[in-house]
C-alpha cells in the first residue's frame, strides 16, 4: 500500500469516527452524556497531566434540554443559537397525561 | 443571581402579544404568530436596562383565568403565585392586555391583581386600537386598577420604551391580596363593565374589515371552498417556484463535485468527497428552496389570522372522527415538524382529546419528508399542465399531504370507537383580528427554518451520508467476485436482509437499506440513495438520483414508497417526544407500532393496485 493510499485511510477513518460520533450524540444524548462525564471525571484528577485535564474540562457535556433532531428549536436543543441577550430557554419540562373521570 | 437582577413576568390572555413584547425586551426570536396557543411553555430571557440593572423576563403560555384547565395553563398560574417548582415568584407581573379588546382582556387582570403582587399594565396594540376608534382613558384606568398603565405596541422597535422605563422604574404598590372564589369572579366581570365605562371608548365591539372578511370565510360552504384553494395553492406554489431553483442547485453541485474529482488523486477519499459529500448532501440541500417556498405560506397564514378560522370551519369534521377543533393549530404546527406539533398539544385541555392529538400528529406531512415526496415525484410524474393552469407534479404532492389529512382522521376515529369515553368538547376559541403579515416577521421565520436545515444537513444528515458511504464502500469485492462491488459491502448484506421485510411492498434493497438512516432524519433517505447510487455507479449522467431511480425501480415501487413515507413510523425523536409528554413507553409502542402497520398494509395495497394496473 502506498504512502498516499494510507493517509487517505486514516483521513477517512478520522471523519468515518467522528460522524459516527456526531450521530450517537444526536440519537442517545443522555447516555452519551453520561458516558462523557464519566470519562471526564477520571481524566480531571488532580495529579493528571493539564492536557488530559484540558480534555476533561472539553468533554464535560453541555447542559442542552432536549432531543429535537428534527429541526425545531422549541427545546433550546438545537436549531439556532439564541442572541447574546437572551438566555436560552429552561428545560421544557414534559407535561404528563394524567386521565380522570369526567364530570358529567 | 446578582440582587439588583428584577424578575418579571409577562402574563396575560392568549395572543395579547406577550412573546412579540418578550422578543424586543430580550432580543430574542421566540415564535410569534397571529393565534392563541404558540407558547406552550416558559421561555427566559435577560435584558439589561438603562439604569444598568438587569431584567429577567418570563414569558408565559397565555391563559383566560388563573382556574387553570389545560396543562400550559397551569404554567402561568403556578408562576404568578409562586408555586412553580424551583422557580421563586416575580418581583413584578407585567399583564399584557390587548386594547382592541378590553372586554375581555380586564377580566384576567383583576384576576391577577387579586394575587397582591407588584404589577403594571401593559395596553398592547394600541396602533391597532386608535385605528379602529378606541380611546382609552390610561390616566383614569391606571387610578381605578391601582396600578401603573402603559401604551405598547410589542410589533414596533420603539413600541415598549415606555414599559422599560416604568419597570426600570419605582416599583409598584401591589394591590392586597383578595380571596379566590366563584362569588368573588362573578363580581370581575361587573368590574370590567364599570372600568369599561369610565375609561374605555369602543366605537364598536368588532373589526369591521374582520366581520366583512369573516362573512366568506367563515362561511360553512364558501369558507371551506376558500380553505382548499387555499391549501391547493400552497403546493402548486411549491412546484411552479420552488423547482426551477432546486434543479439550479443540483446543476451547481454536480459542476463542484466535478471539479474537486478533477483536483483530488483518485482513490478512496475522492471517492468519499464526490460520491459521499457532494453527491448524497447536494442532493438533500437542493430542496431547500422547496421547503423556503412552504414556509413563506405557513409563516404568511400564521401571521394574517386566518388559521383560527380553519380551526373553527373544521371543528365539526374533526369533532366527527375522534378530535377537537383545538387539535388543529397543533396539527398545522407538525406541517412543520411533529415535534412542535406534539409540545402544542398542551392547549388541549381534555387528556383523551390530548392524546388522540399527539398519536395522529406525526401522520401530518412534516418538512423533512418533503426532499423525499419531490425526488420521487421529480423521477416518477411528469411535469404537464392540467386543465391548462394547474402542475400535475403540484397535484400529487397536495394528493400526499391530503392522504396524511385522512390517514390522521381515520386513525382519530377508529380511536374514538375504541376508547370508553366519547364525549364531545364544544371548541372555545378566540378568533383574531385579521392582519396583514409583516415581511421582517415572515423573514426572520424564514431565516430561521432555513438556518434549522443547513444545521441538520451539515450536522446529522452529513455525518450519516458519510456513514453510509463508509458501509456502501468496505468491505471491497473478493478476488473473483462477479457481482457489483457494493453487493460485498455491509450495505449490500444489511440491505438484502432487509429486503425480506420489505419485498412485499415493493422496495429493492437499497430503498430498504436507505430507511435506516431516515429514521433518524427524514431527508436522509434522500442522501442515502444518492450515495448507494453514486457509489454502485448507477447516477448516470446528469440526471443524478432522479434518473437513477427512474431506471432502476418500477413506478409501482415508487408510489409504494411515497404511500410508506406518507404513514411511516417517525423519527427517533418524534417518538422521544411523545415519550416525555405522555410520561409512557406504552403510547410511544402504540405510536409506532399503528404507524409501522398502517404504512405497510397501505404501500402493499398500493405496490399491487399499480403492478396489477400497469
Amino acid at each position: 500500500m502506498s504512502t498516499g493510499l494510507l493517509v487517505q485511510y486514516v483521513v477517512i477513518g478520522l471523519i468515518v469516527l467522528v460522524s459516527v460520533a456526531v450521530v450517537v450524540r444526536k440519537l442517545a444524548p443522555k447516555p452519551t452524556a453520561r458516558w462523557l462525564a464519566a470519562v471526564a471525571l477520571r481524566l480531571d484528577r488532580p495529579d493528571a497531566a493539564s492536557w488530559k485535564r484540558r480534555l476533561a474540562h472539553a468533554m464535560q457535556p453541555k447542559q442542552t434540554t432536549g432531543n429535537c433532531s428534527d429541526g425545531c428549536d422549541t427545546c433550546g436543543a438545537c436549531g439556532p443559537k439564541p442572541p447574546a441577550a437572551a438566555h436560552p430557554p429552561a428545560a421544557a419540562e414534559p407535561m404528563p397525561l394524567n386521565f380522570r373521570p369526567r364530570g358529567k | 443571581m446578582s440582587a439588583s437582577t428584577l424578575r418579571i413576568a409577562l402574563v396575560g390572555n392568549p395572543n395579547c402579544g406577550k412573546t412579540a413584547l418578550f422578543n424586543q425586551l430580550t432580543g430574542g426570536r421566540q415564535k410569534v404568530a397571529n393565534y392563541a396557543g404558540v407558547t406552550v411553555e416558559r421561555k427566559e430571557g435577560r435584558f439589561t436596562a438603562p439604569s444598568g440593572r438587569v431584567l429577567q423576563v418570563l414569558d408565559l403560555p397565555g391563559t383566560y383565568s388563573l382556574d387553570a384547565t389545560s396543562p400550559d395553563e397551569q404554567i402561568t398560574r403556578d408562576v404568578c403565585a409562586g408555586a412553580y417548582p424551583g422557580e421563586a415568584a416575580p418581583d413584578l407581573i407585567v399583564c399584557v392586555a390587548d386594547a382592541t379588546n378590553l372586554r375581555l382582556h380586564l377580566r384576567f387582570v383583576l384576576e391577577v391583581k387579586r394575587l397582591g403582587r407588584p404589577m403594571v399594565l401593559a395596553l398592547n396594540m394600541m396602533d391597532a386600537a386608535r385605528r379602529r376608534g378606541v380611546v382609552i382613558d390610561v390616566a383614569e384606568l391606571s387610578r381605578r386598577l391601582g396600578m401603573p398603565v402603559v401604551e405598547t405596541v410589542a410589533v414596533r422597535r420603539d413600541g415598549v420604551k415606555a414599559l422599560v422605563e416604568r419597570v426600570d422604574g419605582v416599583m409598584p404598590e401591589p394591590a392586597p391580596v383578595q380571596p379566590d372564589d366563584p362569588a368573588s369572579r362573578a363580581d370581575l366581570h361587573a368590574e370590567v363593565r364599570e372600568l369599561l365605562t369610565a375609561a374605555v371608548t369602543m366605537p364598536r365591539a368588532t373589526d369591521a374589515v374582520d366581520d366583512a372578511l369573516d362573512r366568506w370565510a367563515l362561511h360553512p360552504v364558501f369558507g371551506l371552498a376558500i380553505l382548499a384553494l387555499v391549501m391547493f395553492l400552497v403546493f402548486q406554489a411549491v412546484y411552479s417556484v420552488g423547482k426551477p431553483m432546486t434543479d439550479a442547485i443540483a446543476d451547481g453541485f454536480d459542476w463542484m463535485g466535478a471539479h474537486v474529482a478533477a483536483w483530488m488523486p483518485a482513490g478512496p477519499l475522492q471517492s468519499l468527497v464526490t460520491d459521499g459529500i457532494f453527491g448524497g448532501i447536494g442532493t438533500v440541500l437542493g430542496f431547500l428552496p422547496e421547503i423556503l417556498v412552504l414556509f413563506v405560506f405557513i409563516l404568511t397564514l400564521e401571521e394574517s389570522g386566518y388559521l383560527p378560522r380553519a380551526a373553527f370551519l373544521l371543528d365539526r369534521m374533526m369533532v366527527s372522527v375522534g378530535l377537537t377543533g383545538r387539535s388543529f393549530i397543533p396539527l398545522l404546527s407538525s406541517f412543520a415538524c411533529a415535534i412542535p406539533g406534539i409540545m402544542g398539544t398542551r392547549s388541549i385541555t381534555d387528556p383523551r382529546d390530548r392524546l388522540a392529538t399527539i398519536l395522529v400528529a406525526p401522520l401530518m406531512t412534516c418538512s423533512a419528508r418533503l426532499p423525499v415526496y419531490a425526488l420521487l415525484i421529480g423521477a416518477f410524474i411528469p411535469s404537464r399542465r392540467v386543465l391548462g393552469v394547474f402542475n400535475l407534479q403540484g397535484m400529487v404532492l397536495f394528493a400526499l399531504y391530503a392522504i396524511g389529512i385522512l390517514g390522521a382522521m381515520l386513525v382519530g376515529w377508529v380511536m374514538k370507537r375504541i376508547r370508553r369515553d366519547k364525549s364531545e368538547h364544544a371548541l372555545l376559541m378566540e378568533l383574531p383580528s385579521y392582519r396583514l403579515p409583516k415581511l421582517r416577521d415572515v423573514s426572520i421565520g424564514l431565516w430561521e427554518r432555513g438556518m434549522i436545515f443547513i444545521k441538520r444537513l451539515t450536522g446529522v444528515i452529513l455525518a450519516l451520508t458519510v456513514i453510509m458511504w463508509f458501509i456502501s464502500t468496505f468491505p471491497g469485492p473478493p478476488e473473483g467476485a462477479t457481482r457489483p462491488a457494493i453487493e460485498y459491502s455491509i450495505a449490500g448484506y444489511l440491505g438484502r436482509g432487509l429486503q425480506h421485510i420489505f419485498a412485499p411492498i415493493g422496495f429493492n434493497w437499497q430503498i430498504s437499506l436507505s430507511l435506516i438512516p431516515a429514521f433518524a432524519a427524514r431527508e436522509t433517505a434522500v442522501a442515502a440513495l444518492a450515495t448507494v447510487y453514486a457509489v454502485s455507479g448507477d447516477a448516470v449522467g446528469g440526471g443524478g438520483l432522479g434518473q437513477a431511480l427512474a431506471v432502476n425501480f418500477p413506478l409501482a415501487s415508487a408510489l409504494s414508497l411515497l404511500v410508506w413515507f406518507a404513514f411511516a413510523p417517525q423519527c427517533m425523536s418524534t417518538l422521544a417526544v411523545i415519550r416525555r409528554e405522555t410520561d409512557s413507553w406504552r403510547n410511544v409502542a402504540i405510536s409506532f407500532g399503528y404507524m409501522f402497520a398502517l404504512a405497510y398494509v397501505a404501500s402493499f395495497i398500493t405496490y399491487h393496485v399499480a403492478v396489477w394496473l400497469s
